[in-house]
């Protein structure tokens, strides 16, 4: 153990006694210990084994070698001899450890439960729901791109399945969207926020850093599946408390139960099982990636807010007002248009 | 409390029942009819002075500038894209020269960067933010260069007095008058409206003189000759998309820095920087 060479991972917050990452924080007992403790980090660059640490820091070294484990244990640095390459487990606990902070970082608004309270604006949910059906509708720009970039024939076949499985679900969006009284014709004469758009040209670049980088990401959006309250829960309790008619929730959770039927959540970790190893510029660009996927998605989400709200009208855009559909009234005989 | 659903917004692609003819065939001046003003009203989203209040930026004016550097010096390899996927020769050429030029005034934003945040270019990353809009110029780059040459109006290319001015007073008004980044500000400005390699080589651009005082956007029309009314409609959706972008530049700093209190400068980050 003494020849591994530590390298502390980023966003590790130091503050009075404390190091925090990734919602887990260490506690210094001795306030003395303090900046021995912030050294012994600052050394922790992946260059320079323990040995050599506890040399420089003249500390004993098992000493040395306790405090890096229980760091290590918790999340706060890899020990490895080196990192051209990253054992596929090691990134996989990294990996787990960062998914649900970019889930609750995706959906950070207050107004998710405002939803599900049924005190946020309906438009906001059939909004939402329009904008959906945009991103999947544009799964087809972007999941082809991926089958391209499939690093070999087994990620070829995956990328395939995927795309076969995934390229129509955007319809059971347009489904809900004209059960909450959006004429069909409008949905197809409609055009996605630039918010919108700008996610499925971030899925694009995403698709071309190759197979492991795009199912990274594809898994942390599969992943809310696992949200609390559950999705399905939501959409149904949201429908109801915003007077929306049953049959939007049911497509909604018809496409989740999809998804789920496919097991796509797995797809990620069927593509680590084959391979014992990781090049570590491959680790490194998937946390780039999912990171910025994360804040993609809560402007996304905020962008969404704020539009169907009607909190925010920018540049010089064509809208019509569509009347929505009450739980008991069928689809609006006529539109508004102003 | 129960929220009566009562309309939705939707945007729409068209203007409903608008009579337009969509297999009309526009000229050159008809096209810059449709697109110019585009531009034009776009060109308000770089008055920092009015928009940091309404984005609550008051007290992240520097970090905004920051930000608006990692979009001027990506703009040389963004053109360059542009050129090679556009297909007409002439306007290739057109943005290469115009690419030549944001790559060699790029170390004038790397300096005004430093300057403002205390570090170098290389250590500094753009929010996600920012990335999306550099991302948007790419996507608009590969797929249209007419809405494309229209947008690098926006960014001060060479020889636009009206867009140099505008990108100028987005970091003035931001800026205090001693600030070091002015002196790089004002040799790049200098640089933008003197520049004579960059637009006038190409030889229907020679025609606007020195100082070059043209619009890539106009002369990328002229070259590429008349085009269908449904086309022009495309590139004039595409280039509003720009504008709405630029409304999530803001947006997305006021998210970041204002909302979830980022630190300044927003430094890069790698996992495994060894």
């Amino acid at each position: 153990m003494a020849e591994l060479k530590p390298l502390l991972l980023p966003r590790v917050r130091l503050e009075r006694g404390t190091a925090v990452r990734a919602g887990t924080t260490l506690s210094i007992e001795d306030p003395g210990q303090w900046d021995r403790f912030t050294d012994l980090l600052k050394g922790c660059d992946g260059s320079r084994t323990i040995s050599e640490l506890a040399t420089a820091a003249r500390e004993p070294l098992h000493s040395v070698q306790e405090t890096l484990e229980s760091l290590r244990t918790n999340g706060f640095l890899w020990l490895q001899s080196d990192y051209k390459t990253i054992p596929t487990e090691v990134f996989r606990e990294e990996f787990k450890r960062w998914v649900p902070i970019w889930v609750d970082f995706m959906y950070s608004q207050p107004w998710w439960s405002r939803l599900y309270d049924g005190t946020a604006p309906a438009s906001v949910l059939v909004g939402l729901s329009i904008e959906q059906m945009h991103y999947t509708r544009s799964v087809s720009a972007h999941m082809p791109v991926a089958v391209s970039y499939a690093g070999g024939v087994a990620d070829e076949l995956t990328q395939f399945k995927h795309l076969s499985e995934e390229w129509d679900h955007y319809y059971l969006f347009v489904d809900a969207c004209v059960a909450a009284g959006i004429p069909a014709e409008f949905l197809e004469n409609s055009r996605p926020l630039a918010s919108t758009k700008v996610v499925t040209a971030f899925m694009r670049r995403v698709a071309r850093q190759g197979t492991l980088v795009y199912n990274a990401c594809e898994a942390i959006l599969e992943a809310t599946t696992q949200n609390d309250p559950p999705v399905t829960e939501f959409y149904r309790v949201a429908t109801e408390r915003l007077g929306l008619p049953e049959e939007f929730s049911r497509q909604h959770i018809s496409h989740v139960s999809a998804d789920a039927d496919f097991e796509h959540i797995d797809i990620f970790d069927q593509l680590l099982e084959g391979r014992a190893t990781l090049p570590s510029a491959t680790v490194a660009t998937i946390f780039s990636y999912c990171r910025q996927l994360a804040e993609t998605f809560a402007l996304w989400h905020v962008d969404i807010y704020e539009f169907y709200s009607g909190l925010t009208r920018y540049g010089p855009i064509r809208i019509v007002d569509v009347p929505l559909a009450s739980p008991r009234t069928e689809l609006p005989l006529e539109s508004t248009t102003c | 409390m129960l929220t009566t659903p009562v309309s939705v917004p939707v945007l729409l692609r068209s203007d409903p029942g608008a009579g337009e003819q969509p297999l009309e065939i526009l000229s050159a001046e008809s096209i810059d009819d449709v697109l110019r003003p585009a531009v034009e009203s776009t060109l308000a989203w770089f008055d920092s002075e009015a928009l940091v209040g309404r984005y609550e930026l008051e007290s992240h004016r520097r970090a905004l500038c920051v930000e608006m550097c990692h979009v001027m010096r990506s703009l040389g390899k963004t053109v360059a894209l542009c050129a090679a996927y556009c297909g007409a020769k002439p306007v290739q050429e057109l943005l290469i020269k115009c690419a030549f030029h944001f790559h060699r005034v790029s170390s004038s934003w790397d300096k005004i960067a430093t300057a403002i945040s205390g570090r170098q270019v290389d250590e500094l990353d753009p929010l996600t933010s920012t990335l999306l809009l550099n991302l948007s110029l790419e996507e608009l780059a590969r797929e249209d260069p007419l809405a494309f040459s229209y947008a690098v109006d926006l960014f001060a290319p060479p020889g636009s007095q009206a867009s140099a001015d505008a990108v100028m007073r987005f970091f003035t008004s931001s800026l205090k008058p001693q600030d070091p980044a002015n002196t790089y500000l004002q040799e790049w400005h200098g640089c933008t409206l003197g520049n004579f390699v960059s637009f006038a080589s190409v030889p229907t651009t020679q025609r606007y003189g020195f100082p070059h005082t043209g619009r890539y956007g106009e002369a990328c029309a002229r070259q590429m000759g008349p085009m269908l009314r449904r086309d022009v409609d495309r590139s004039l959706q595409q280039l509003t998309l720009i504008s709405d972008q630029l409304h999530l530049f803001y947006r997305g700093a006021q998210l970041f820095y204002v909302e979830k209190e980022s630190e300044f400068p927003n430094l890069r980050e790698n996992w495994l920087e060894v």
